[in-house]
């Protein structure tokens, strides 16, 4: 009798380490795309998510090996819950980054816009006089000459 | 000095390639046409060397590819499937055909997956479809949608002979 309850006992203890194990598998799965749709959301909200998606995969990937091998599944699943764990603490700074990124954006864009209506406005009425205060600088050493009826006559009309 | 229809000229060329610089820059980075691939590679990882001709319960070792170009990072859940001739696929409707596997992959924007795939068929067939389709997770809805993506070999499976 005694040893019948003791391997009730055992049976029900291996029972319960498997059904821990495979709830804990399912539950990894959950957690993972839990965090994907938070990554989603950080994402739409202007998060570089890149690194962070290839760790989520990489946990997905340790998590279906931990399925194919059940004997060494405890020790991927705690691996591919930590990587999940790692992304999904990370997600408040993704964000903060991604919006301090869209800001100085924003403002590059204003700036850029701005630039080059200032150089626009230079252009218009700055242009012309350094147009042709350029061209007279280029022949201010030009010797002008008065020629004759032809060209040929005078030879070279202006010399550098 | 200068003629005002020539300043009238400079400063619209001037105007028009500085509300192109500007477009160009606030649209940089922006995805015009997103899209998701999905490629059934041989067991080389090349296109082609198919399986034809299999056994019954033989591993059929494939390669399928899945690339990213959608903008942001996707969540895709590839079916693989047995169907046969008269089974109905296309871009809106997903094959009513049993799963035989199921392959889970998370890609970021421009990265692609080359995942291994081992499928056996328990039993003897002719014209056997096998039928991967692309998935993916939808974060709103919490759920799986079909992504219109599918790709297909054809196969004889027969039964292994006794000798």
């Amino acid at each position: 009798m005694r040893r019948l309850l003791s391997y009730l006992l055992l049976l029900a203890l291996i029972s319960a380490l498997i059904e821990s194990s495979i709830c804990h598998g399912a539950s990894i799965e959950d957690s993972i795309k839990n965090v994907y749709s938070r990554l989603a959301e950080a994402e739409k909200a202007g998060a570089d998510v890149h690194d962070a998606a290839l760790k989520l995969e990489k946990a997905l990937e340790l998590a279906r090996q931990a399925r194919e091998n059940p004997e060494n599944g405890s020790l991927l699943l705690a691996e591919a819950e930590k990587l999940v764990n790692e992304v999904n603490s990370s997600i408040p700074l993704l964000i903060e980054t991604g919006q301090k990124r869209i800001f100085w954006r924003n403002v590059e864009i204003a700036s850029a816009a701005s630039l080059i209506a200032v150089s626009v406005f230079f252009t218009y009425y700055y242009g012309p006089r350094i147009f042709w205060g350029t061209w007279l600088r280029i022949r201010s050493r030009w010797i002008v000459e008065v020629s004759g009826r032809s060209g040929r006559e005078a030879g070279k009309r202006d010399r550098r | 000095m200068i003629d005002d229809e020539v300043k009238a000229v400079v400063l619209a060329i001037i105007i028009v390639a500085g509300v192109f610089a500007v477009a160009q820059l606030a649209t940089s980075g922006r995805v015009v046409e997103p899209f998701s691939a999905l490629g059934l590679l041989g067991p080389e990882k090349k296109i082609g060397d198919y399986p034809k001709e299999v056994l019954a319960n033989q591993t059929i070792n494939l390669y399928l590819f899945v690339d990213n170009h959608e903008g942001r990072v996707m969540y895709y859940v590839i079916y693989a499937k047995l169907g046969n001739k008269s089974t109905v696929i296309n871009e809106n409707v997903s094959a009513s055909a049993p799963i035989l596997d199921t392959y889970e992959v998370i890609l970021p924007h421009g990265e692609n997956a080359t995942i291994p795939v081992s499928i056996k068929i328990p039993k003897p067939y002719t014209n056997a479809r096998l039928i991967f389709e692309m998935w993916v997770y939808d974060p709103e809805n919490r759920s799986v949608s079909y992504y219109g993506r599918w790709v297909q070999l054809w196969l004889n499976v027969t039964s292994p002979q006794i000798p």
